[in-house]
């Protein structure tokens, strides 16, 4: 049963990532990128708010962290990619359990310090001394161009985010951040360590953010605050994960699938002074998505398809 | 010997003593009834016994190691649970989920039910798939109940779980409560308004009054007392 169950994520898993990995082709490759880059953030977000309640309006700092560390050992440091990535992650992993005290704080008011946290961190890493980083504000990745393989890093992290989120949705994990989602006091009184859950859940969405970070820096070679900061990207990742459906593994992966194309559509058609028109757009549509599928287009799916549930879990 | 010892308990809400120095002792295996009028700190004193709220003054003691602020985790490992005057399931969480969270992660002590025979107990066996937030209050509170029950708590804090309930129903329930002394020596402290029901379940009760101790011995005796008659008169106490 147990091992059934195992054999069949791991399908499951394997096929999601298959179908993904035709982005090794050719001209599809940077859209299928930013859908798998937006997956991996839409899974930390699922993580995060959909099993324990927290909402990261400030996941960019997390995605900063991963893709300036990165960037920063490789151009300033001479690392190599596969030692400046790991430590990425690892510093990832420190901000995160660093920020995980702010999880104390519930509902808006954890979004809205999470935020915070975003613009101070983008501040710190602005000011980083030259001794540790040159050119922070323009940095040029050129040296490890690879997109063929910066896309292969990508498809292992994709996979690895929908490992994690199959497994805190199957496991005791999933039992104690939900629990600390429905009422924290009464969870710590069923015996739940909220403190340690509370630091585990922030540690989970700071890697696999810090990794998405990571696939964008090398992806694209080229970062600048502006834009790696942009507070764009966790607000997209969470609108994705919300209109793909929280607690499911697949349902934020469908979400990127159409929102990423969409608002790829969308900057394309408003190009020029009209671009940035695409964040109201998707603002009404997020008022749209809650007031009128607030559990995604998965329960849709699972209500027309009921025979998807068993396959999809 | 006693299992829990409350030692001269204080609890202010800024400049009002909600609990003033409040000294209780329970034995093991007793079922001690806690009565007083709305608003005496009867809740108040569940919630400084199991640190949903922090102390102001006084130590509580149980098996005689002190557990005075010690977080709601710690206090079920040690074991005690309760219930909740206004349930607080895992509203978004099947019933099933609700016991089996607890009993991943709570006390493995003595006497600990099986998930499946707790909810047998209190009657939510067919109940199982569903999610909590869908249970009449009742259910609620059965549902409660069965979560600390499968920590298997020496000591359960039982909070006016009768309130709204039918007479056969209240008596189902205090025959529960009966049982889980008598064959699973769960020792009770029992918060209550309806006296019949304290009758039955309770072999001497402590009587709250403004956060004081007003009264300690027998329910009858409670029912006679001058002082207890007029707490819950509302009489102004002469001093």
């Amino acid at each position: 049963m147990r091992l059934n169950s195992l054999v069949h994520a791991l399908a499951l898993i394997a096929a999601i990532v298959a179908l993904m990995s035709v982005g090794q082709l050719g001209i599809a490759q940077p859209l299928l990128l930013g859908i798998i880059m937006y997956a991996i953030l839409a899974e930390a977000v699922n993580i995060l708010f959909g099993f324990t309640g927290y909402l990261p309006l400030g996941l960019g700092a997390f995605f900063g962290v991963g893709a300036y560390t990165f960037a920063i050992l490789v151009t300033s440091h001479n690392w190599d990619v596969a030692s400046a990535a790991a430590m990425a992650l690892l510093v990832s992993a420190g901000t995160g359990a660093l920020i995980a005290p702010l999880t104390r704080l519930k509902g808006p008011y954890y979004g809205i310090s999470s935020l915070v946290m975003q613009f101070v961190i983008s501040a710190v890493v602005v000011n980083l001394p030259a001794e540790i980083a040159s050119n922070v504000t323009d940095i040029s990745l050129v040296r490890i161009y690879n997109p063929n393989l910066a896309y292969l890093f990508a498809l292992a992290g994709f996979a690895v985010a929908l490992a994690t989120t199959y497994y805190v949705k199957n496991s005791k994990y999933g039992l104690a951040f939900r629990a600390i989602k429905d009422d924290e006091q009464v969870a710590s009184m069923a015996g739940v360590k909220t403190a340690r859950y509370r630091a585990i859940v922030s540690i989970i969405a700071a890697v696999l953010a810090g990794y998405a970070g990571i696939v964008y820096g090398w992806f694209y070679s080229f970062l600048y605050p502006e834009a790696v900061f942009d507070i764009a990207i966790p607000t997209l990742a969470i609108i994705v994960a919300i209109f793909g459906g929280l607690r499911t593994v697949v349902g934020p992966v469908l979400g990127a699938v159409v929102l990423y194309t969409v608002q790829v559509y969308l900057s394309g058609v408003l190009s020029g002074t009209y671009i940035l028109l695409w964040v109201p757009l998707f603002a009404v549509f997020l008022i749209l998505t809650v007031l009128f599928l607030p559990h995604g287009i998965m329960a849709i799916l699972y209500k027309r398809f009921p025979s998807l549930k068993a396959v999809l879990q | 010997m006693s299992l829990l010892t409350c030692d001269r308990v204080v609890k202010r809400f800024g400049g009002l003593a909600a609990l003033n120095g409040i000294t209780m002792r329970i034995g093991e295996g007793e079922r001690v009834g806690l009565i007083g009028p709305n608003g005496s700190g009867k809740t108040t004193l569940f919630n400084c016994i199991t640190s949903f709220y922090k102390t102001d003054g006084g130590r509580i003691i149980f098996q005689g190691k002190e557990i005075t602020n010690q977080p709601p985790n710690k206090i079920n490992y040690v074991g005690i649970n309760r219930t909740f005057q206004i349930p607080r399931p895992f509203a978004t969480m099947t019933v099933h989920e609700n016991i089996i969270t607890s009993k991943y992660f709570g006390s493995k002590g003595h006497r600990v039910f099986e998930p499946e025979s707790a909810l047998d107990l209190v009657g939510l066996k067919s109940k199982s798939s569903v999610e909590a937030r869908r249970l009449n209050v009742q259910e609620r509170k059965m549902l409660d109940l069965a979560r600390a029950l499968v920590t298997g708590p020496k000591l359960l804090l039982v909070d006016e779980v009768t309130a709204g309930l039918a007479d056969s129903e209240a008596d189902n329930v205090a025959n529960l409560l009966l049982s889980l002394n008598e064959e699973y020596e769960v020792t009770l402290l029992v918060v209550e308004h309806i006296m019949r029901f304290l009758k039955r379940i309770a072999t001497r009760t402590y009587v709250l009054d403004h956060g004081e101790m007003l009264f300690e011995g027998s329910v009858e005796d409670a029912l006679s007392d001058d002082k207890v008659v007029q707490a819950y008169l509302g009489e102004k106490e002469g001093a």
